[in-house]
């Protein structure tokens, strides 16, 4: 009975990762067509191999569950589903990098996609600055659809077929409400991220043009640094990233995107409905405010103790602009990675490597502990403070603002606490490996922070000449973090407790 | 007396030059990024590939070279830049080009960009274009592939066309 349960959930499993599978082969025809239009032949030709593989996989998978596709998963089978449409979709997509020679192997190829899916944007690449047109167009395609997630990519185009799509929304770390069920919810986010690609591409183009780019260049770095900025990627199609282009300009219209990219699906579309003031009164935008001016304070103070930076201006564009790129946790850059532990100093490393942490939104595309639930833990602490200063009064309940007024339950703070937790833990392993691999504790730090709030700023670590096990390390924390950890541990927790019933039932 | 102006001049000259040559040090982009503090403001000569574009501004203009390890952002005459032809991106190796100037490890003028301003830039030799020329192996197998996928896109629609009237 119970091994018919689990052979006959693979049957809508191998469904639905041939979905994602297929998906992304078709995904791929756009840097095969980018290829095509700049006559890149041999690009062309490795996304035409690497996009039919992942079709034929993709509609032989799909084949296969088609006739029982519409069975309901159970929660655990979801959470499989999910992971697996990662591992999946990381070494499909890793296959083109592999075979582009832009990577010294499958390993950091494997890296560069779990980066850019994860919306982290430190990367491995070779060479950048000879890099293909459809390569390019890959790395920032990966961050943006990242950005979105790539379950909620397979809902929008199988709209009817939604049987266990929710469990492996949950799944997907992005658990907000915003309409009845995970496929509207997820067309919304859609449309709320092609209205902004459009007008983002335009703006962003523009900007590349009046920094002296033209022609075809002008529009694709536009479009490509809009996706990264949007999705709080990082990744640039220059090794300069953001430098490349000495501008202030569009440097400045680059933090409006990814700023607004860091902010809550929920907050846009409440503002986008017409509730402005939202937008001062939600919690998270509150408590962005309030670490943004703490960590930014702390880093102009440490950069002008060291005197680093000559004048106001170049303190805000170098200080100002990598800070808020890490708090938002995109990872654009405008100084050389090595500038960080040579010129800047321990107070404000250490400042933007807390900004790092603390991170964009919950329900965005950006990572880190997310605003709400900083907001939380410190709503917890002002709390506690109050009782222990008026014992005789009464416990009054806890509310924040977010969309509207909520009342903090016990369970929200335990889970603002234990995914906290989770992130800190996470972080000192990574800092402890990097410190392994032989480097400082400030370096160590500053890169682990980095992947573990999917944030992408780099202080000189991440190279391909790192060792495997470092690599290895920094892809699994950027995927523990990008899905908050919950549905992992969740998954691990429903296969020991599988396996311990079948152990069970064996021996008793 | 005019040969001794000669004389004269010909000891000098050398001398005069000497200080100014010795100044202009040869140093690569790793020296410039990571020993910043002393090379700081004096003139320095770095040479590499010419990237992407040229980004005018007014009567001057950016240019990024990179030597290989990293690009640097250079602020030349917009007349200097001129000399440049071809600018290296895929399928195409841009000039190499050497610049004496003064670096900035954070440009007061720049916001703050690690930066050279260029005195001089001099094209030490020509790009070209280097065409990647086609992998026959590779343009096979994407025959083979994508027959196999778009037959195997065929069938599955045949066989489901009843796909949304169940
Ligand atoms: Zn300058």
């Amino acid at each position: 009975m119970r091994k018919n349960e689990l052979t006959g959930a693979l049957y809508p499993v191998s469904y639905y990762l041939g979905l994602v599978a297929m998906t992304l082969g078709a995904l791929q025809l756009i840097p095969a067509l980018t290829s095509l239009v700049y006559r890149e032949w041999n690009i062309l030709m490795v996304f035409l191999c690497t996009a039919s593989i992942a079709l034929i996989l993709g509609l032989s998978m799909m084949m296969l569950g088609f006739s029982r596709r519409r069975e309901k998963l159970s929660f655990g089978v979801g959470l499989s589903v999910s992971a697996g449409a990662w591992g999946l979709g990381m070494l499909l997509c890793a296959i083109p990098y592999r075979l582009c020679g832009n990577y010294l192997s499958y390993l950091d190829s494997c890296f560069d996609v779990m980066s850019g899916l994860t919306t982290t944007g430190l990367t491995l690449v070779q060479n950048m600055d000879h890099l293909s047109n459809g390569v390019n167009m890959w790395r920032h395609l990966l961050t943006f659809l990242g950005g979105q997630g790539m379950i909620v990519l397979a809902l929008t185009f199988l709209a009817k077929d939604a049987g266990g799509a929710y469990t492996m929304y949950v799944g997907e770390a992005k658990d907000e409400k915003l309409m009845p069920n995970a496929v509207s919810t997820s067309k919304r986010i859609w449309s709320i991220s092609m209205f902004y690609l459009l007008i983002g591409s335009v703006v962003m183009s523009l900007a590349a043009f009046a920094a002296g780019m033209r022609g075809g260049r002008a529009i694709l770095h536009g479009i490509w640094i809009y996706m990264s900025a949007w999705s709080t990627g990082g990744f640039g199609p220059m090794s300069q990233n953001v430098l490349y282009y000495h501008s202030a300009l569009f440097e400045l219209v680059t933090v409006v995107f990814f700023v607004i990219g860091s902010f809550n699906f929920a907050l846009h579309h409440a503002v986008l409905s017409g509730n402005r003031k939202e937008l001062v009164r939600n919690i998270e935008t509150v408590t962005f405010t309030v670490t943004l001016t703490l960590t930014a304070s702390l880093t102009a103070l440490g950069l002008m103790r060291a005197h680093v930076y000559p004048n106001v201006m170049a303190l805000f564009r170098k200080g100002f602009y990598q800070l808020i790129s890490g708090h938002t946790t995109t990872g654009f850059m405008s100084i050389y990675a090595k500038q960080f532990y040579y010129e800047w100093g321990d107070i404000a490393l250490f400042a933007i490597t807390l900004a790092m942490l603390f991170g964009g939104s919950a329900c965005s595309t950006a990572g880190g502990f997310k605003g709400i639930r900083t907001g939380i833990i410190f709503k917890t602490f002002q709390a506690e403070i109050r009782q222990m200063l008026q014992p005789d009064s009464r416990r009054r309940e806890q509310r924040i603002h977010h969309i509207r007024d909520i009342i903090l339950t016990d369970k929200a703070v335990r889970s603002a606490f234990v995914i906290v937790t989770a992130y800190i833990i996470t972080f000192s392993i990574g800092t402890l490996a990097g410190m392994l691999a032989g480097y400082p504790l400030a370096m160590a730090a500053f890169e682990s922070a980095s992947a573990t709030g999917n944030v992408g700023l780099s202080i000189g670590i991440t190279a391909a000449s790192m060792p495997a096990f470092l690599k290895v390390t920094y892809i699994i924390i950027m995927w523990l973090a990008r899905l908050e950890f919950m549905s992992v541990l969740a998954l691990i927790a429903y296969g020991l407790r599988k396996v311990k019933r079948s152990c069970s039932q064996k021996y008793w | 007396m005019q040969s001794k102006i000669l004389v004269i001049l010909l000891l000098v000259l050398p001398l005069a030059c000497l200080p100014a040559r010795a100044a202009a040090a040869e140093v690569g982009s790793a020296d410039l990024i990571e020993d910043a503090a002393r090379w700081d403001g004096k003139t320095v000569s770095f040479e590499g590939e010419a990237i992407g574009e040229i980004l005018p501004r007014g009567d001057h203009a950016w240019i990024n070279v990179s030597d290989g390890e990293n690009a640097i952002g250079c602020w030349v005459r917009a007349d200097q830049a001129e000399k440049i032809s071809l600018y290296g991106r895929y399928g195409v190796r841009g000039d190499t080009v050497r610049l004496e100037g003064v670096y900035h490890r954070a440009c007061a003028d720049h916001g703050g960009d690690l930066d050279l301003h260029a005195d001089t830039l001099r094209v030490v030799s020509r790009g070209a274009e280097e065409p990647v020329p086609l992998s026959r192996p590779l343009a096979a197998a994407a025959g083979v592939l994508s027959g196999g996928a778009i037959l195997l896109a065929v069938l599955a629609i045949r066989r489901y066309r009843c796909y949304n009237c169940e």
